[in-house]
């Protein structure tokens, strides 16, 4: 996990700024971006995977019953898999507040 | 849906090149198509991107959400850039520095960091012919620093740089037509592809990984931020693109063009520019000229598919052809005589007859001997019990015995069912009401 | 005793870059440079030297393509001039931050406009901040052997710079001159392979170029700038072992007939040959006169300069170039900077001279030498003279 940028002095700073963690970004959870969140009806998912090919985030996982959900911390919410849900079985949902 | 069976969502390959946590905008229809070129391309690759939403979205450092090798430099040389790299590794392979593999160098740019200040960079990089896939992420402005207008920003449309008003309509020139140029550069694979068509996209992608020599593909990359839609539509607007024809998906493997996707209903133009609001402000006049347009350039490209189709070439330059591909096959022929029968006395067209027996024959070969007569019905492809007579069905035509019957598609399956010159022969001959054909067997 | 052949610097500098085994070499022709890439790819053709050459279609591209290469871990050449370096300039920055130990000989020609082929110092001038590595070659020899030392040095891991290596155009370029090749054999020893620190490879992948926040960018740049110093110790260890290899010793400050002199004239490049016939006319006629040369101008000698300016009394500048609008040419403005602080520091002349080709024969020395002495301590005394040009 890379130190928070602020924190860096000028000694941390690796040869050339090169980033020697491949994919370390994913620390920045995008989730508080949303205002909505998808919710699958199990019942009528068909288990197609489309939801998870369209979502730009990688943010939709397969679960243990092979069904395809949201990855709250990085969903930021835009309704594609809600729009292309083959048996429009997503409900984008207003966030509640805590 | 493009024509795939829903469930191979599942089977598309499971890495992910750029890591979640990335920040493009709700409903990046580009961050969706650099997530899909990078399944297809797998690990093995080294990628150099412009400066531009992608790299912006992916590389505050000390983080990135690359998960391969990737390399940002400057705005206009990515393709410079992934030719260097290109030229590094064979060297250092050629010499038994690093060990010989399958690695692929691939430049990524944006629509401005490709046809306009990069376009130098990526016609000197296709013309030395390095082993390299350029992709030219367009979503059709400067996107990155504001939404400014790009040659490749259609006419038109609203950007900053390009606003409609007293004494202007948007964007002046029509998108400018990078596809073209690569083709023009002789380069071995061209393609345009669209993030809404991620299988279309992938397959791509996958050809362009397996040519020997420069490929580039040109991605229509929907931003819900710059276009003025609801995120959610991303995916639909792309859709709406290709279906009127704004964006056609084709192919050109070394001079031959294809179209890759048809729609099966073609669209006006009006279903794809409503509901933009960089389109918002179009008066009918000028929506009739870019209907006008649309159509133009897309008679242009279907003109070129059928005349860079290798047997229209060659005939083109007064050529002996090879045998066509749908020639009755001669080894196969057991010489039943089934097709001329049902063809005279079935159908009632009597296109077929038997030839003369060779020697040492019992009976001749059939033969198309009334080619004016024959109505591509496909009833002796039927009927023949050894497959003897191949019937091929690709870009609305259908060709049998050497002749092309353009064919209709369901406008309810998609799928090709009846020739336009059998229509015209029913409705002559037996006076059935056209109506019966517009819909396929199966739907009606 | 190895032999010395006679042959053109340019191709004399190619031959450098073939026997340091290049990977890569990416170059745009421009005047005066050509004859080295057209050498090089005449190499690269007959399979003297193994290596990819790529005809690219502009220096910005030549610059691009040396920086891909560098990043996957291949050693690359490259040579421009003039317009050629300013196009590349935007890449010349990056390159340095990024680390990129790319080798470059910039045939220094004057910068447009208007249009000139012909030789100053204003195209390297232009780009004193870049944060490369800037070493000077006075002749044909120092041309060859550099060229060699500026990949030792740049591949070094306390340094991972970049690194140009300056030949005033035409005037050093297009001559004949004799120049000891060394052999393979003994540069093989001398410049082992480039083992990159970071390589761009799938098998341990990274993220090169990410962009900088307020909040780090700051940081980056000091990091920049205390590596490009700390690399002047590690410079003249490569000298240091090449003389020991050749028994041709370069120091980042050199220094002629400087022991007992009281003026001093100051130099970069071809004109130190010049400059030291002046010196030794004038001490003909008695004057205490000597040569500070200025090998290294980046990172900046200070503590050489320093050493060498006790005892001096007047120094005499020659500038290559123009800074418009500014106190004085570059160089002197830098003297001018270093001995600020200095107790009983020597006067300072500056002589902006060579400018687009303008020969600068010994007679402009002695002219230098005597303008000095009439407007030393006096009001008539200028920020710096231009002598060659005519009232």
């Amino acid at each position: 996990m890379a130190k928070p940028m602020h924190e860096h002095t000028w000694r941390d700073i690796e040869v050339g700024s090169v980033v020697l963690e491949a994919g370390n970004a994913k620390e920045y959870k995008t989730g508080d971006w949303r205002t909505f969140h998808p919710v699958v009806d199990k019942e009528h998912c068909i288990k197609c995977a489309v939801c998870w090919m369209f979502c730009p985030d990688d943010a939709i996982y397969k679960t243990d019953e092979g069904y395809y959900v949201s990855d709250l911390e990085y969903c930021k919410g835009c309704g594609i898999c809600a729009n292309e849900c083959t048996t429009k079985c997503i409900t984008m949902v207003i966030e509640e507040e805590e | 849906m493009e024509k795939h069976n829903v469930f191979a969502a599942a089977m598309m390959p499971k890495f992910e090149g750029i890591a979640s946590g990335h920040r493009a905008c709700q409903g990046c229809a580009e961050v969706l198509a650099v997530r899909h070129t990078l399944k297809a391309t797998g690990k093995k690759v080294v990628v150099a991107n412009a400066t531009g939403c992608m790299e912006i979205i992916s590389s505050p450092l000390p983080t990135t959400s690359w998960e391969v090798p990737w390399i940002h430099t400057a705005f206009e040389n990515a393709a410079a850039v992934a030719s260097g790299m290109e030229s590094g590794l064979k060297v250092l392979m050629r010499k038994g520095r690093i060990k010989e593999s399958k690695v692929k160098a691939i430049g990524m740019g944006g629509d401005g960091g490709t046809a306009d200040i990069g376009l130098q960079a990526l016609s000197g990089a296709m013309e030395r012919g390095h082993d390299m896939i350029y992709v030219c992420y367009d979503n059709e402005a400067y996107m990155n620093t504001g939404i400014q207008r790009s040659s490749d920003t259609p006419y038109g449309a609203w950007t900053t740089t390009s606003p409609p008003g007293k004494k202007s309509i948007g964007q002046v020139t029509w998108k400018k037509n990078v596809p073209e140029i690569m083709v023009a550069h002789g380069i071995p694979y061209v393609a345009t592809a669209c993030s809404s068509f991620l299988f279309d996209l992938e397959e791509k992608v996958k050809k362009a990984v397996a040519t020997e020599g420069p490929s580039y593909i040109h991605v229509l990359s929907v931003c819900p931020t710059g276009w003025r839609i609801p995120a959610e539509k991303a995916i639909s607007y792309g859709r709406l693109a290709v279906d009127t024809g704004f964006f056609p998906l084709y192919e050109v493997e070394n001079g031959v063009y294809r179209m890759t996707y048809e729609p099966a209903v073609k669209l006006p133009v009006t279903e794809y520019l409503k509901g933009q609001g960089r389109f918002r402000h179009l008066t009918e006049k000028e929506i009739s000229e870019i209907q006008r347009r649309t159509d133009e350039e897309l008679e242009k490209l279907y003109l070129k598919v059928k005349m860079t189709n290798p047997q229209a070439m060659a005939a083109a330059a007064g050529l002996e052809t090879g045998p066509c591909t749908t020639e009755h096959n001669k080894e196969t022929c057991i010489r039943c005589r089934r097709c001329v029968k049902v063809c005279k006395d079935t159908v009632g067209v009597d296109a077929l007859a038997m030839g003369e027996p060779e020697e040492g024959q019992k009976r001749g070969l059939p033969y198309m001997k009334d080619p004016d007569a024959c109505i591509g019905c496909g009833t002796c492809n039927f009927v023949c019990p050894t497959d003897s007579i191949p019937m091929i069905e690709r870009e609305g035509v259908r060709s049998i015995w050497c002749l092309d019957f353009p064919i209709r598609t369901c406008p309810q399956c998609a799928r090709y069912y009846i020739p336009e010159k059998q229509v015209e022969w029913s409705v002559e001959k037996f006076g059935v009401d056209p109506k019966v054909f517009e819909v396929c067997p199966d739907c009606r | 005793m190895p032999e010395r052949v006679g042959m053109e610097v340019s191709l004399a500098a190619a031959e450098a870059v073939k026997l340091c085994n290049v990977d890569t070499v990416s170059a745009y022709p421009i005047t005066p440079q050509t004859h080295i890439v057209e050498h090089l790819s005449e190499i690269v053709a007959d399979g003297e030297l193994d290596a990819d050459f790529v005809p690219v279609e502009s220096e910005q591209t030549a610059m691009s393509v040396c920086m891909g290469a560098a990043a996957v871990g291949a050693r690359t050449f490259t040579a421009t001039a003039a317009q050629g370096l300013a196009l590349m300039s935007e890449m010349l920055f990056i390159a340095a931050n990024m680390r990129l130990p790319i080798v470059m000989t910039i045939v220094n020609r004057a910068l447009s406009g208007p249009l000139s082929i012909w030789n100053d110092h204003s195209d390297i001038m232009a780009q004193r901040d870049c944060g490369w590595i800037q070493i000077f070659a006075e002749n044909g020899q120092e041309v060859f052997d550099n060229i060699i030392c500026a990949y030792r040095m740049a591949e070094d891991r306390r340094v991972l710079f970049p690194a140009i290596v300056n030949i005033d155009g035409f005037i050093l370029s297009h001559v004949v001159e004799p120049h000891e090749i060394v052999d393979q054999e003994t540069v093989d020893t001398f410049l082992p392979p480039y083992e990159p620190l970071h390589t761009m490879h799938p098998d341990k992948p990274l993220t090169m170029g990410a962009f900088g926040m307020p909040e780090i960018y700051a940081e980056t740049k000091k990091a920049q700038d205390e590596a490009l110093r700390d690399s002047l110790p590690v410079i003249q260890e490569v000298w240091d072992e090449w003389a020991k290899v050749t028994g041709r010793q370069y120091k980042r400050v050199e220094t002629y007939k400087l022991d007992d002199a009281e003026q001093a004239f100051i130099t970069m490049g071809s004109l130190g040959q010049t400059a030291e016939l002046a010196v030794d006319e004038l001490r003909n006629q008695g004057k205490k006169v000597g040569l500070i040369k200025i090998r290294l101008w980046r990172p900046f000698p200070t503590d050489d300069l320093r050493q060498v300016f006790s005892g001096l009394k007047r120094l005499l500048v020659v500038d290559r170039a123009y800074s418009f609008g500014a106190l004085t040419g570059p160089v002197a403005s830098e003297m001018e900077a270093l001995l600020y602080d200095v107790d009983n520091r020597p006067e300072i002349f500056d002589f902006i001279a060579g400018i687009g080709g303008r020969d600068v024969p010994l007679g402009s020395f002695i002219e230098m030498f005597d303008v000095a002495e009439r407007d030393s301590g006096t009001e008539h005394k200028q920020n710096f003279y231009t002598l060659e040009v005519r009232e």
